[in-house]
């Protein structure tokens, strides 16, 4: 007897189904690490993303590189003869900053100050592969010294905090993720209120008593009431500041000062 | 040999989706590589491997992402509803693949983007969710050219 095979094979979905189940419990579990292979795992993949980022750095470098390599020594003459100029006004201006420094440490200041900080230089190795994480993967973990909730900073401002570490690598929470927020006050009213994260690349700040002084224009600081970020570091500039007659608080927009997208090294605050 | 040439390409994809194209984003939107691997490999392949594919693709994918283990999920029941359906389709797979990328990427950033709103307490977004949606699908539609060819040999390989 000729054996007949159905054209639909009829799959079990055991499989699928047991899988789907198992990532359920483990996402909303304590053993979302995996007992450490999540930490393995990346620690596996990070010598290939280092591979990758010095690959793509080199093949985007290449026609700045070639541009740069003309000018540099034209510059080069041009900046000898200038360093020679100024050197007299260096020295006045070392006697300066030996006595603003001295002025600072009189007014307590040098304990607040972001450049005092120290501060580890790390690498951004990736960026999370999904639409909803504002997240960024460095190039220093736990080996580096990193832990969870360290402060990450540019520059120009404020960056993020660390939310997860591994090995050698470490990820990072944007100011813009949703689920970021930041104390903040007004650089300038010292208003008080939260930063918070608004997808894409938004930022805003919440819970500032409408009573307040917030104005367009104004720059947003870290608050020192915060346990994780030092005080003082730039979040953004208010863009948008309004309230109505009977509003309990601001709504307030923030143009980030760091441009989130474009930024390759961060310094983590040790 | 098989085994090692998919790991490799896994990898590669993975790799490639997190330090490349995620600098290549166009308003934070990139292509899902994967996602688009696995749906064409669900296409392509007849066995439950396409499930094991996708979990472990979608794995690593999440290891590299934030919170919960949402892509191994989804991306698992994707592969399983393809190759469940596919056979009652005829004619060019390379088509079909295609037409399954339509369909599955705005899915799977809806379900996605409601559960974070739900479980994970997001914002939920109706324009940037719009907005997501017809840039992925645009970027994921444009890589299957690129990718269905590979996976193709490797299924056959």
């Amino acid at each position: 007897m000729i054996g007949f095979h159905p054209y639909r094979q009829k799959r079990s979905p055991a499989l699928p189904i047991v899988i789907i189940l198992v990532a359920v419990v483990i996402s909303f579990s304590a053993w979302k690490g995996l007992f450490g292979i999540r930490s393995f795992v990346q620690a596996v993949l990070f010598p290939f993303q280092s591979a990758a980022v010095s690959t793509w750095k080199g093949i985007v470098g290449i026609p700045s590189s070639l541009a740069s390599a003309r000018k540099a020594s034209e510059e080069n003459a041009k900046l000898r003869k200038e360093l020679d100029s100024l050197q007299p006004q260096l020295i006045f201006t070392e006697e300066l900053l030996k006595e603003n420094s001295r002025l600072r440490s009189l007014l307590a200041i040098r304990d607040r100050n972001p450049y005092r900080l120290r501060l580890l230089p790390a690498q951004i190795i990736g960026r999370a592969p999904d639409p909803w994480f504002s997240i960024l993967q460095i190039d220093q973990g736990k080996e580096a010294g990193v832990k969870m909730d360290m402060a990450v900073m540019v520059a120009e401002g404020l960056v993020g905090r660390v939310v997860e570490v591994s090995r050698y690598s470490s990820k990072v929470m944007l100011l813009t993720d949703a689920e970021s927020s930041v104390a903040a006050v007004d650089g300038r009213s010292r208003d008080f209120g939260v930063v918070k994260g608004a997808p894409p690349g938004r930022l805003t700040m919440k819970h500032v008593d409408a009573r307040g002084d917030v104005k367009v224009g104004d720059i947003i600081v870290t608050s020192n009431i915060s346990a994780i970020f030092p005080p003082g570091l730039p979040l953004g500039e208010v863009t948008d500041a309004s309230r109505k007659e009977h509003d309990l608080f601001y709504h307030i927009e923030i143009k980030p000062a760091v441009d989130f997208s474009k930024i390759e090294e961060v310094f983590l605050i040790l | 040999m098989r085994l090692i040439l998919i790991l490799t390409y896994v990898i590669f994809l993975v790799v490639l989706q997190s330090v490349v194209f995620s600098r290549l984003h166009f308003f934070g939107v990139s292509p899902d590589l994967i996602l688009v691997s696995i749906i064409c490999f669900a296409v392509l392949e007849k066995s439950e491997r396409a499930v094991v594919f996708a979990a472990g693709s979608a794995f690593l994918q999440d290891v590299l992402s934030f919170g919960i283990y949402l892509h191994t999920i989804t991306r698992v029941a994707i592969s399983w509803i393809i190759n469940s359906v596919r056979g009652s389709f005829a004619g060019n797979e390379y088509f079909l693949a295609a037409v399954f990328v339509f369909l599955f990427t705005p899915l799977a950033l809806v379900v996605e983007s409601g559960f974070h709103s739900i479980f994970g307490g997001r914002p939920f977004d109706i324009g940037h969710l719009l907005f997501t949606i017809l840039v992925a699908t645009f970027y994921n539609l444009f890589m299957v050219p690129v990718l269905f060819p590979i996976l193709r040999k490797i299924s056959c390989g």
